[in-house]
C-alpha cells in the first residue's frame, strides 16, 4: 500500500493505521450527525483534519475531546471507516496523562465509577456518587433524583453481592503494572 | 431454550424494572436465563475513556467465564451488549491485544461466546408467531415510538439490526401484539447517557428533543431497549418540562414491559410501579 498522508500526531494516536485517521476526506457526514455539536468547539471532521495536520496542542485542549458522548453516529456513517470514537478515547488517555484535560467532571466521574468497580466488582451507586460529589465539590445537584430513585426501589442500599471483586482487582492491578 | 444471562450493574439498581420484566417475560416464554456466576461490571464508557486495555479486559473476564458454560450469553442492557460485543471483536481480530488481555485475566479467550440481545432471542429463537400465539391481551391502538438509542446499532460491526440506520426488531414484535409503532426520526438518536451524572443540561436538551419528537409523531409512549436511555428520559422528564416550560407526560417503558403486558403478566411482576411517568391508562 502507498504511504499514508500522516503527521507525527497521526502516528502517535494511530500507529498501525487501524483507526484510519489519514483517510478522512472531509465529507462532513460525522459533523452533520453529531448530537453533541452544541457542546463542542471542533466538529468531528475538523478534529480529524487538525490531527492530520499535527495540531497536537489545540486538539488535546479542545472541548470536543470531553464533549463526545461515544454515541458512534460518526463512525457508523463514515464512508471511509474513520474510527472517530476510538480516536477520541486515545485523545482522552493522552490529555489525562499530560494533565491537559479540559473537563474535570468527566475525569472525576470516570475515577469514581472505576473506583467502585475496582472495590466491589460492580458499580455501587451510593458510594460512587458520594466519591464523585467529593471530587467535584458539587454536593447539591440531583439530590432529589437520588431520593426519587430510592423511593422507587431503584437505588440499592447494600453493596452488590456475589461479584468476583478479587478477580476484578487483579485486572486493575495488572493493567496498572503494564502501564509502568 | 437456555442461556447464560449477564444482567449488568444497572439492572441491580436504576433499571430494576428492566430486570423484573425481563425475568418475568423469560419465564412466561420458557426461556431459561442462568445468571453468570460472579459476573462483574463491563466497564461501560468510563473504562474505554480511560484505558483501551482495561475496556477489553473487564468484559473479556466475563466472557471467558461464560465460555466454560458453553451457552450463548444474553444481555438486555445496550451498554453491556456493546462492551461485550466489542471485546469479542477485538479478541477475534487483534492477536496482540488478545495476548495482553489473556495474560491480564489469566484465562484463554478467543471471542467464541455468542453475545445476543434479548430482542434477537425473542425474534430469532422464540419467534414472533409463537409470542403472538401466547398473547392474552392486545396492545390494540397503542401508538409506540420504538426508541433504541445508540449502542445496539452502532458501530455497524456490532449492530444487532439488519439495517443499522433502520431497526425493526421492536416494531415487528409490537405490530404482532396489536400496537401501532411510529415511523419517526429519533429512534437512534443519542440521549447523552454517558453524561447522566456529569452534564445534566446537555442530557435534558437531548431528552427534550427525543420526547417532543415522539409526541409530535403522535406516540402514546416510548419503548426503550436500554436502561440508560430509559432512566434519562423517564426520571428527568419533569425537570425537562419545567426547564423548557413544556408539557410532555410521555411514559417510557421497556419493551419487556409492553410484551409482558400482552402476555398477561401483572403490573407488579413487570415493575410498572417503578416508572416515574405512569404507564399508559390501558395497561392498568
Amino acid at each position: 500500500m502507498s504511504k499514508l498522508f500522516t503527521s507525527e500526531f497521526v502516528t502517535e494516536i494511530d500507529p498501525q493505521g487501524r483507526l484510519r485517521v489519514s483517510a478522512c476526506y472531509q465529507c462532513g457526514k460525522c459533523s452533520a450527525g453529531c448530537p453533541m455539536s452544541f457542546e463542542t468547539d471542533l466538529r468531528p471532521s475538523q478534529l480529524i483534519r487538525m490531527i492530520q495536520l499535527g495540531a497536537r496542542e489545540e486538539v488535546l485542549k479542545s472541548k470536543t475531546v470531553w464533549a463526545c458522548a461515544s454515541c458512534a453516529t460518526c463512525v457508523s456513517r463514515c464512508p471511509m471507516g474513520v474510527k472517530t470514537p476510538e480516536v477520541i478515547d486515545a485523545l482522552r488517555e493522552i490529555a489525562t496523562r499530560e494533565k491537559k484535560s479540559a473537563e474535570s467532571r468527566s475525569s472525576a466521574f470516570n475515577d469514581s465509577f472505576l473506583g467502585s468497580v475496582k472495590r466491589h466488582g460492580r458499580v455501587y451507586e451510593p458510594l460512587m456518587l458520594l466519591s464523585y460529589k467529593l471530587k467535584t465539590r458539587d454536593f447539591f445537584s440531583d439530590m432529589d433524583k437520588g431520593r426519587a430513585m430510592f423511593q422507587k426501589g431503584k437505588m440499592k442500599l447494600m453493596p452488590p453481592k456475589g461479584a468476583d471483586s478479587a478477580g476484578v482487582r487483579r485486572i486493575f492491578q495488572k493493567v496498572e503494572e503494564k502501564k509502568r | 431454550m437456555r442461556y447464560t444471562f449477564f444482567p449488568g450493574c444497572s439492572l441491580e439498581s436504576t433499571a430494576r424494572d428492566f430486570h423484573e420484566s425481563t425475568m418475568a417475560l423469560a419465564k412466561a416464554l420458557d426461556i431459561r436465563l442462568d445468571e453468570l456466576p460472579g459476573w462483574t461490571c463491563c466497564g461501560s464508557t468510563p473504562a474505554h475513556s480511560v484505558d483501551a486495555t482495561l475496556s477489553v479486559a473487564l468484559p473479556a473476564k466475563n466472557l471467558a467465564e461464560a465460555a466454560k458454560l458453553g451457552r450463548d450469553m444474553v444481555v438486555v442492557c445496550a451498554a453491556c451488549y456493546s462492551r461485550l460485543a466489542n471485546a469479542n471483536m477485538v479478541m477475534k481480530n487483534d492477536p496482540e491485544m488478545r495476548a495482553k488481555v489473556e495474560a491480564i485475566i489469566g484465562m484463554p479467550y478467543a471471542g467464541e461466546v455468542r453475545v445476543r440481545h434479548l430482542l434477537q432471542v425473542l425474534t430469532e429463537d422464540v419467534g414472533i408467531a409463537e409470542i403472538k400465539s401466547m398473547a392474552v391481551r392486545s396492545l390494540d391502538g397503542l401508538k409506540v415510538a420504538g426508541y433504541y438509542g445508540c449502542l445496539l446499532s452502532r458501530p455497524r460491526e456490532l449492530s444487532i439490526f439488519d439495517d443499522p440506520e433502520s431497526p425493526k426488531l421492536m416494531e415487528n414484535l409490537l405490530i404482532a401484539l396489536g400496537a401501532e409503532p411510529m415511523e419517526w426520526p429519533h429512534a437512534l438518536e443519542c440521549c447523552g447517557g454517558s453524561f447522566a451524572i456529569t452534564n445534566k443540561s446537555a442530557v435534558e436538551e437531548l431528552g427534550r428533543d427525543i420526547i417532543e419528537m415522539a409526541k409530535a409523531a403522535g406516540a402514546d409512549c416510548l419503548a426503550a431497549a436500554c436502561p440508560l436511555c430509559q432512566a434519562n428520559l423517564d426520571m428527568r422528564q419533569k425537570d425537562i418540562e419545567s426547564k423548557y416550560g413544556t408539557k410532555l407526560g410521555v411514559p417510557v417503558l421497556y419493551f419487556t414491559q409492553l410484551i409482558g403486558y400482552a402476555l398477561g403478566l401483572d403490573a407488579s411482576a413487570l415493575g410498572l410501579g417503578r416508572l416515574f411517568t405512569a404507564a399508559p391508562a390501558m395497561m392498568k
